[in-house]
């Protein structure tokens, strides 16, 4: 399969927060849910890939280009959908048009003038006046507009009412439908990701937790469930995330210690958002006891 | 299209719909005021053109996230802003030039009440050696702003913006006391080298000085917006 966008070994250190060494691809004609706590890395990464960010070692390909040196090419087949409107909001649809028009060689006004209608977009309205929906509606016309063959989102989905996220992910359905685009969206809200997403990456404190199609990470992971005298205590060493209370316990656990499950303990699907959670509570719980050590 | 026409035109775009009613009105009442000879009037109206178009640019360069998108490169993005910011300003002092021809030549201020005809009459009325030192002030007004302006937004894009108000701050301040210092100087007639130098005493030499101006301006504007591109076209956005 050819991918659209590879990553390896990103590097990219900042005060207090890095990305480590995050490497992960998408192939063509096929949506990529990122997902990650907020400060997870999940723009950082977006910015590196676009060329805003200067990356301390690593290599992105987007299209098979050097996103560094060539990233004036990959940005004429890119669209990118922020969580927030980049363009100037006192201007009408129809001036950023021509605003914008210049700078793509495949820039189509048909199509432009046809996804402003078919979404439901005026083009002689302020732009800073449309709604959140109608902001990311744009963004996407304009995506279209100059033919682009990989979307990135950021966030898109958060802030939006149920019946706008509807529409959004259908909007991005229908615009892989071809099999040579991708989409790559970041959100936290995981339930997008599980109705769209082909692939997952699971980034946390800037670490790739995991990456994969969606099927392999519900392969990957179960929520374990029983009293605490029932599991044993090699066991309870390899659970995530492992939380005790009155009545027995939970966490998370690698499918490759499933054969240590014995009978009398639970296990069920864990859904990404229960991974998310986990994980964080095991950070959480190991830095407890680290404290406690010094 | 090059990339730098490209930027231009984008941000022509953007700031169009915001200051051209302004600066259509203020050119129109500059003109109308020196139809009637009040030239002073047109200084200061045609110092606020100057000076609000570029401000739009400076805010405009906020969209860095934008330009961050667009199939462009930041060099390209920054050359178009200095040099929007120069045309801009060298427009500004053609229409500086342009008032004060047309204060010189019109007779309209005549129709006007007694006590304003007599202000602009007697303005009208001085030598054509001395009016035309107000070309060569208009021009340093220019010269000044601009270098000033091109200073800032090179440091507000090497640096931050912060830092860029802050110097801006200190060269004001340095440069009204020198030329305090100077003006009192000469009036005392302790520089009167430096008086011909500033102030030519012919025609031509104004001229002259005039064009010098122009060309440090742009010498200085192409100097900064070097550095701009030198410094901060790998910078993060």
């Amino acid at each position: 399969m050819e991918n659209i966008l590879e990553i390896k070994g990103l590097n990219k250190a900042y005060d207090g927060f890095a990305l480590k060494d995050v490497s992960f691809s998408l192939p063509k004609g096929y949506i990529m849910g990122f997902v990650g706590e907020n400060g997870s890395g999940k723009t950082t990464t977006i910015r590196s890939i676009l060329n805003m960010a200067n990356i301390d070692s690593g290599k992105i390909s987007v299209f098979g280009l050097d996103s560094v040196k060539d990233t004036i090419s990959i940005k004429e087949k890119l669209g990118v959908v922020f969580d927030s409107l980049y363009l100037a909001d006192h201007l009408t649809a129809k001036q950023i048009e021509k605003q914008l028009k210049p700078f793509y060689k495949d820039w189509d006004s048909k199509e432009f003038a046809g996804r402003l209608k078919s979404f439901g977009l005026p083009n002689n309205k302020r732009v800073g006046d449309f709604s959140k929906g109608m902001k990311m509606k744009l963004m996407i016309a304009i995506a279209l507009s100059h033919k682009a063959d990989f979307m990135i989102l950021d966030e898109p989905t958060s802030g939006l009412d149920p019946v706008a996220r509807d529409e959004l992910l259908d909007i991005l359905a229908e615009y892989i439908e071809d099999e040579n685009r991708s989409v790559l969206f970041s959100t936290h809200i995981t339930s997008d990701v599980e109705r769209i997403a082909d692939y997952v990456t699971i980034l946390h404190n800037g670490r790739v937790l995991f990456t994969g199609t969606k099927d392999e990470l519900s392969e990957k992971y179960v929520i374990l469930r029983g009293a605490e005298e029932d599991i044993s205590s090699a066991l309870r060493e390899k659970c995530i995330g492992f939380h005790g209370y009155r009545n027995g316990f939970d966490a998370l656990l690698s499918t490759e210690y499933l054969s240590e499950v014995t009978d009398k303990l639970e296990t069920e699907t864990a859904n990404i958002d229960e991974i998310l959670v986990y994980v964080a509570k095991e950070e959480k719980y190991e830095r407890h006891n680290e404290n406690d050590k010094v | 299209m090059n990339d730098i026409m490209k930027m231009i035109r984008f941000d022509l775009i953007s700031v169009s719909s915001l200051t051209v009613p302004y600066v259509a009105i203020f050119v129109v009442v500059s003109i109308i005021a020196s139809l009637f000879g009040l030239t002073f009037g047109i200084l200061c109206g045609l110092n606020f053109v100057m000076i609000i178009a570029p401000i739009q640019g400076i805010n405009n360069s906020s969209c860095k996230r934008l330009y961050g998108m667009l199939p462009v490169r930041r060099s390209s993005v920054i050359k178009a802003l200095f040099t929007e910011m120069f045309v801009t300003m060298f427009i500004g002092e053609l229409l500086s030039f342009l008032c004060l021809f047309i204060c010189r030549i019109s007779s309209l201020y005549k129709i006007l009440p007694e006590k304003l005809s007599y202000i602009a009459g007697r303005f009208s009325g001085i030598p054509y050696s001395r009016y035309e030192k107000l070309y060569l002030l208009a021009a340093a007004i220019f010269a000044f702003i601009t270098i000033v302006l091109c200073f800032v937004q090179m440091r507000s894009e090497v640096k931050n913006m912060e830092t860029a108000i802050r110097e801006f701050i200190i060269i004001v301040a340095v440069f009204a006391a020198a030329v305090t210092f100077i003006s009192v100087m000469i009036y005392n007639e302790k520089l009167e080298a430096l008086k011909n130098i500033l102030l030519p005493r012919t025609s031509a030499g104004k001229w002259l000085s005039i064009a010098i101006l122009n060309a440090v301006t742009l010498a200085a504007a192409y100097l900064f917006c070097a550095v701009t591109v030198k410094k901060a076209s790998y910078k993060e956005l």
